[in-house]
């Protein structure tokens, strides 16, 4: 059985990627964030144990969509979001991964944002921390909203690739980042 | 540049709410039958969440390097759009808050192996001893140290961050000593032997225990926010963040501490180890000087007839630069060390001195605060001359409200309006007065009525004036 101390290190460890799943429902960063936070808690303080980190985890991405799903009723999003399979899925491939590759990963997209042009962390800013729509994103900046979609688009790919990059250096490197 | 993929465009008009219902419908199938879909999709999303921890620390750091006197519930209020639980504003500003270098992360770990810590930033005087006997006293930022080095600050209004290798950031407090320990299973292991610290983990996903010991518990805390402070008989750690397990040196009894709770052990204490909800602020706080057995400087003195507990001024070499110090006669204590709960301050508050000097001279009397469960957020500081503290040799009593303290540390704060009460002091400089001090209290408001000023004391507005014994 995991100790509370295990519970909160492997939650913290998974941190990125069930705050994503629940991104995934809620659209918004914050709530995500409240999401996971919530998650932890419950995870110290519910009567059942966790036999093993897969298990947890299972539970952990479980409990993220159901808060999510929650707070999309609290603030009438209900018209928002994939159906209950399709997130199923995401979630299972979330797991699949290990995650000393997802820190790796993570730590790499962190690099790569401290790194993007003032303009395109303006951009990600304004849409993902503010929470601004596309739409109040090129009134901001006095672009056209499909400029706006291509060039948020364009930043996703280009971080993907910045990230990708980074993993194949360290690799060859022989010095993963971590 | 290359045109980006339509569907990429598509998916992100859809997270946007912005499609209609045949272009949802086509990419609901899209990321149904396609894998890499569905992987742009955990990426963008990811992506999402790790810009918002980004900007997080990124607008703390800012906040940090204005150094503003804001209350704890800072910029983030307006910037983002009333949708953040106010809870939820905490923990991204206590994961923040002492974050000036948590930038600096990454960069960090490329070049601090696994054994060494990084200075990150160093305020006041402050002293390195090195695991082989090397002493130096001019710390700067971007020192590394290493197993078995100790750091000390020798001030209250010291301070010194380091940022660990997983990107957690420990402040050290005033009057503090830190050694840095090995640890075999990968921890940040530290030895806290007196003062306070905070710790506030990294914002990244990947985040390494911490274990820290003091003369009364050891904590092994993973990824929280805490204070801790301690003495070398009890120690205070309080959880703002996150969970650890806290082991009483006493008797090896252990217990889990979570967000929002405390555990105050001591070696004196018959009971076990108990974890409490922190406890609420008090605005009205008297130093029963007869239940202080520590104090962070001073001596005791014997007791006379009229008084029982009287707490001695003693010297302290106080370094003003690199070549030149000052001789000190001092008396310092730590508010926790008296108070179960924090002692809140206010601009309508007054502190009330009782004491006693056998020499004329000019007495400085202090505080220091930090933001109510954070760091240190500056020191102030009156002078009270002699002639009005009253005939030489005999009680005196200063009622001192805090509008006549001058901030020391404006950039961090221009009034303890809100914050903590950490230390209290009164001192004289150069030459020793004889000073005593027998009572100190914090009254939350101004009298109702004025008191009648003592021969000479229209320098400030406090109200001192002298006891007849």
């Amino acid at each position: 059985m995991l100790l509370e101390s295990d519970i909160l290190q492997a939650l913290m460890q998974w941190r990125t990627r069930i705050s994503a799943a629940a991104w995934v429902v809620v659209r918004d960063a914050h709530a995500a964030e409240d999401i996971f936070q919530n998650v932890v808690l419950k995870a110290l303080t519910r009567e059942v144990q966790f036999a093993n980190e897969a298990a947890l985890m299972s539970w952990a991405f479980i409990a993220a969509r159901r808060e999510g799903l929650d707070w999309r009723r609290r603030h009438h999003r209900e018209h928002l979001g994939l159906d209950a399979e399709l997130l199923e899925v995401l979630e299972a491939e979330w797991q699949a991964e290990p995650a000393r590759e997802s820190g790796a990963r993570m730590e790499a997209l962190q690099e790569c944002l401290e790194s993007a042009p003032e303009s395109a962390r303006r951009i990600l800013k304004l849409r993902y921390y503010e929470g601004w729509s596309c739409e109040e994103v090129a009134e901001k900046m006095g672009l056209g909203l499909n400029a706006i979609y291509k060039r948020v688009s364009r930043l996703h790919e280009t971080l993907r690739d910045c990230v990708a990059g980074k993993l194949r250096t360290a690799t060859n490197l022989g010095d993963p980042i971590s | 540049m290359n045109p980006t993929n339509p569907q990429h465009e598509l998916l992100v008009r859809y997270l946007d709410g912005a499609t209609s219902e045949e272009e949802s419908a086509r990419v609901v199938e899209w990321l149904r039958r396609d894998a890499d879909a569905r992987a742009f999709l955990r990426t963008l999303s990811e992506q999402a969440v790790v810009v918002a921890d980004v900007e997080r620390v990124a607008i703390s750091r800012e906040q940090a390097l204005k150094a503003v006197d804001a209350p704890q519930t800072p910029q983030l209020e307006t910037r983002v759009r009333g949708r953040v639980p106010p809870w939820a504003r905490r923990v991204a500003v206590a994961i923040a808050l002492v974050a000036v270098s948590a930038a600096l992360v990454v960069s960090v770990r490329t070049r601090v192996g696994s054994e060494r810590i990084l200075i990150t930033k160093t305020t006041g005087s402050s002293r390195y001893l090195g695991a082989k006997g090397s002493v130096d006293d001019t710390l700067t930022s971007g020192l590394a140290i290493g197993v078995g080095d100790t750091l000390e600050t020798r001030s209250c209004d010291a301070w010194i961050d380091l940022t660990l290798r997983d990107g957690s950031t420990v402040t050290m407090g005033g009057n503090s000593v830190l050694r840095f320990l090995r640890d075999d299973a990968g921890r940040s292991h530290f030895e806290l032997s007196q003062g306070s610290l905070w710790v506030t983990p990294s914002a990244e996903p990947l985040t390494g225990r911490l274990m820290i010991r003091t003369p009364t518990l050891l904590a092994e805390m993973a990824s929280a926010q805490f204070d801790l402070r301690t003495s070398s008989t009890e120690s205070i750690l309080r959880v703002n963040a996150g969970s650890g397990r806290v082991t009483q040196t006493l008797d090896g009894g252990s217990m889990l501490v979570t967000k929002g709770q405390q555990t105050h052990v001591s070696l004196s204490r018959r009971h076990g180890l108990v974890v409490t909800l922190q406890s609420a602020p008090v605005t009205h706080w008297a130093c029963d000087l007869g239940r202080v057995p520590e104090v962070s400087l001073g001596r005791w003195l014997p007791s006379t007839d009229t008084q029982q507990a009287r707490l001695g001024a003693e010297p302290l070499l106080w370094p003003v630069s690199e070549e030149a110090s000052v001789m000190l006669y001092a008396v310092s204590l730590a508010a926790w060390k008296s108070s179960e709960h924090p002692v809140l301050l206010h601009d309508t508050s007054r502190i009330r001195f009782r004491g006693r000097s056998a020499r004329a001279q000019t007495v400085r009397f202090g505080f220091s605060v930090q933001k109510v469960r954070g760091v240190f957020a500056g020191k102030f500081e009156v002078d009270v001359p002699a002639r009005a503290l009253g005939p030489i040799g005999q009680t005196w009593e200063v009622d001192l409200p805090l509008t006549d303290f001058r901030p020391l540390h404006p950039r961090l704060a221009i009034s303890p309006e809100g914050l903590e009460l950490t230390d209290i002091y009164a001192l004289t400089i150069r030459e020793d007065a004889g000073l005593e001090i027998h009572h100190i209290e914090l009254v939350p408001e101004a009298p109702m009525e004025p008191r009648e000023s003592a021969p000479g004391s229209g320098e400030h507005n406090s109200s001192p004036r002298s006891t007849d014994l």
